[in-house]
C-alpha cells in the first residue's frame, strides 16, 4: 500500500453513503481509507451490460458478480467471499405472519441465512426485503434513481402516528443538505410539481429552490393515466399524477449524457445517465486523500472497554 | 466470419415471422441467427427444414400453404420451424434435446430479436432513440416490419 498507510478515518463500504462521506472528509484534508468487499468495474460497464443482455431472466442482480442467481442447491454461498441476497430470495422470504408462526422452528430462516450475507435472524421482525450489490459503487448500480425528500411527518413519526420515534432534527434544518445531495446525485425534477403536493405533505423546499435539472417528460402511458385520473377522488382528495424527482440526467451534465430511455435503470444504465456512486467515489479519489481497497471484506470490529472501535479483521481474497 | 446463409433461409424466415426479408438480413448482419441456430439447436436440423421448404417451392405451392404445411409437418421439421421462429422473435434458443437450457447467444441476438419491432419499441437496455422520445406515441407498426 505504499509509504503512507496512516489514515484518519476508515470507511467500510464504497456505496453512496461511504463515497459521499469520503468525498466530504477528503475535501477537508482528512485522509480516508475505504475498504470495499466487492470488486471494481474494470471495463466501463460493458461486460455488465452484455451479461444483462444475454441473461434469460433479467433481475436487479443480474449484471453483477457473484453470478449466482438461481436456486442451485449445489451452490454454497459460504464459498463466496462476498455473497449477497438474490432477487428470487426476496420473493421467497416468508411474510410477517409466517415469520411469527415459524418462530419456534427456525429451519427455513437458517437455510436463508446460509444463502445471504445479511443477518436475518428468527428474532428479526422486519427482515431486509431487498437486494444490494457488492461492488465499488454499491447498490446505486441497480437503484432506480427516484430521489424523494422526506416529509415533515417522517421526522415526527411518534408524535404524529404513535409509531417509531421522533427525530431530534427537522426537515428545514436539512434543506441545505438535501440541496447538496440532489446536486451530487444530479436530480431532474420540477419543483412546481413537488410543491403541488404541499397541501398533503407540508412544505419540503425553501423559497426559490430549483432542482439541478428540468424534469424528465411524462411518457405516453403516464399522460394517459393522468388524463384518466382527472376528476377522480380518493378519500375526499382530488387525484392527480405528478412526476417524481429522478436521479438521472435530463440534459448533459458533469460529463454525463441525458437519459436516452434505455428503460433498464434497474439493473443497469448503459450510458451512466443515471447516477451511481462510482461517480462520487471518483470525485473522492481525485482529491488524493482517499484510498480504496477493493475485495477487502471487513469481518470483525473490536470494541474496547471505552466503546472505541480500535481494530478490525480483514478478509482479502 | 460466419457462413453466408442461403436465400431460402431468409425467405422461409420471412414466411414464418411475418417480417420482410430485408429486416431479417439486417438482423443477420448484426447477429448470426443462421449459424448459431445450428450450433445450439443441433446441427443438420436447419438443412432438413430448408430442404422441405425448397421442395414445396419447387412444387409451386403458395407461400401460405407452405407455412401451414411446415407447421403441421410433425417432428422434427415442425419443431425446428417453431424453434427458429422463437429464436427470431426472442433471440433465445435451446438445444433440441435439452429444452430447459435456453440461451441468448449474444447481446446482439437479444437486441435484434423481432419482438421489439413487433411491440414498436427498442430493446430494454439498447435504445437508439433520443431523450424524451417516450413522450410521443411510437411510429406505426409498418415502419418496423
Ligand atoms: C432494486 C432497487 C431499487 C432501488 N431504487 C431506489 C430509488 O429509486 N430511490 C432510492 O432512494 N433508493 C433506492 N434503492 C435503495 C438504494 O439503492 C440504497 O438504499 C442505497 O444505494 C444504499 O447505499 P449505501 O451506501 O447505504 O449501501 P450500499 O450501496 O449497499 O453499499 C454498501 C457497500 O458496502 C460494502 N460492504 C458491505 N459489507 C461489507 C464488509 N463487511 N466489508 C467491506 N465492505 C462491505 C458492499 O460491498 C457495498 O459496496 C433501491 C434499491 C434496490 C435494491
Ligand atoms: S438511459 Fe435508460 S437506463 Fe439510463 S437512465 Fe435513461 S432510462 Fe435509465
Amino acid at each position: 500500500m505504499g509509504a503512507s498507510t496512516d489514515y484518519d478515518v476508515v470507511i467500510v463500504g464504497a456505496g453512496i453513503a461511504g463515497a459521499l462521506m469520503a468525498r466530504e472528509l477528503a475535501r477537508q484534508g482528512v485522509r480516508v481509507l475505504i475498504l470495499e468487499s466487492g470488486p471494481r468495474d474494470r471495463d466501463d460497464r460493458k461486460s455488465f451490460h452484455e451479461t444483462y443482455l444475454t441473461a434469460t431472466a433479467k433481475l436487479p442482480n443480474t449484471p453483477y458478480p457473484p453470478y449466482w442467481h438461481g436456486n442451485d442447491p449445489a451452490h454454497d454461498p459460504n464459498e463466496e467471499a462476498a455473497p449477497r441476497p438474490m432477487t428470487a430470495m426476496t420473493f421467497a422470504w416468508p411474510g410477517l405472519t409466517e415469520f411469527q408462526k415459524w418462530n419456534g422452528s427456525p429451519a427455513k430462516f437458517v437455510a436463508f441465512n446460509r444463502q445471504s450475507y445479511l443477518t436475518y435472524t428468527t428474532t428479526t421482525e422486519l427482515p431486509f426485503l431487498s437486494t444490494y450489490e457488492r461492488m465499488a459503487g454499491g447498490t446505486t448500480w441497480h437503484w432506480l434513481g427516484t430521489s424523494l425528500r422526506f416529509t415533515e411527518r417522517d421526522f415526527k413519526m411518534e408524535s404524529t402516528y404513535g409509531q417509531l420515534v421522533d427525530w431530534p432534527i427537522t426537515l428545514t434544518e436539512l434543506y441545505d443538505d438535501y440541496a447538496r445531495a440532489e446536486d451530487a446525485i444530479g436530480v431532474s425534477a420540477d419543483v412546481g410539481d413537488q410543491r403541488a403536493l404541499e397541501p398533503y405533505l407540508g412544505p419540503q423546499f425553501p423559497n426559490g429552490y430549483e432542482y439541478p435539472m428540468r424534469r424528465i417528460p411524462m411518457s405516453v402511458s403516464d399522460q394517459a393515466l393522468a388524463q384518466t385520473l382527472q376528476g377522480l377522488q380518493f378519500d375526499g382528495q382530488d387525484m392527480e399524477l405528478t412526476c417524481t424527482p429522478q436521479g438521472r440526467n435530463s440534459e448533459y451534465r458533469n460529463g454525463r449524457p441525458a437519459c436516452q430511455g434505455n428503460s433498464s435503470c434497474i439493473p443497469i444504465c448503459p450510458i451512466q445517465a443515471k447516477y451511481d456512486a462510482t461517480l462520487t467515489l471518483q470525485e473522492a479519489e481525485s482529491t488524493n486523500f482517499v484510498t480504496t481497497v477493493t475485495q477487502a471484506v471487513v469481518s470483525d470490529l473490536d470494541i474496547d472497554a471505552n466503546g472505541q472501535r480500535n481494530a478490525r479483521k480483514l478478509v482479502m481474497p | 466470419m460466419s457462413i453466408q446463409p442461403p436465400s431460402a433461409f431468409f425467405d422461409l424466415s420471412a414466411l414464418l415471422t411475418g417480417f420482410t426479408v430485408q429486416t431479417l438480413e439486417f438482423a443477420q448482419q448484426s447477429a448470426d441467427f443462421f449459424g448459431v441456430f445450428d450450433e445450439i439447436y443441433g446441427s443438420g436440423h436447419m438443412a432438413k427444414l430448408l430442404s422441405v421448404y425448397d421442395a414445396h417451392v419447387q412444387a409451386g405451392d403458395a407461400p401460405n400453404d407452405i407455412g401451414k404445411a411446415i407447421l403441421d409437418a410433425g417432428s422434427p421439421v415442425e419443431d425446428t420451424a417453431r424453434a427458429l421462429m422463437a429464436f427470431w422473435y426472442l433471440g433465445q434458443v435451446a438445444p433440441l434435446n435439452d429444452p430447459e437450457n435456453l440461451q441468448i447467444p449474444s447481446g446482439n441476438h437479444y437486441a435484434q430479436a423481432l419482438v421489439w419491432r413487433a411491440v414498436q419499441a427498442h430493446p430494454t437496455g439498447v435504445s437508439t432513440q433520443q431523450f424524451g422520445y417516450w413522450a410521443n406515441p411510437p411510429a406505426p407498426l409498418n415502419d418496423y416490419l
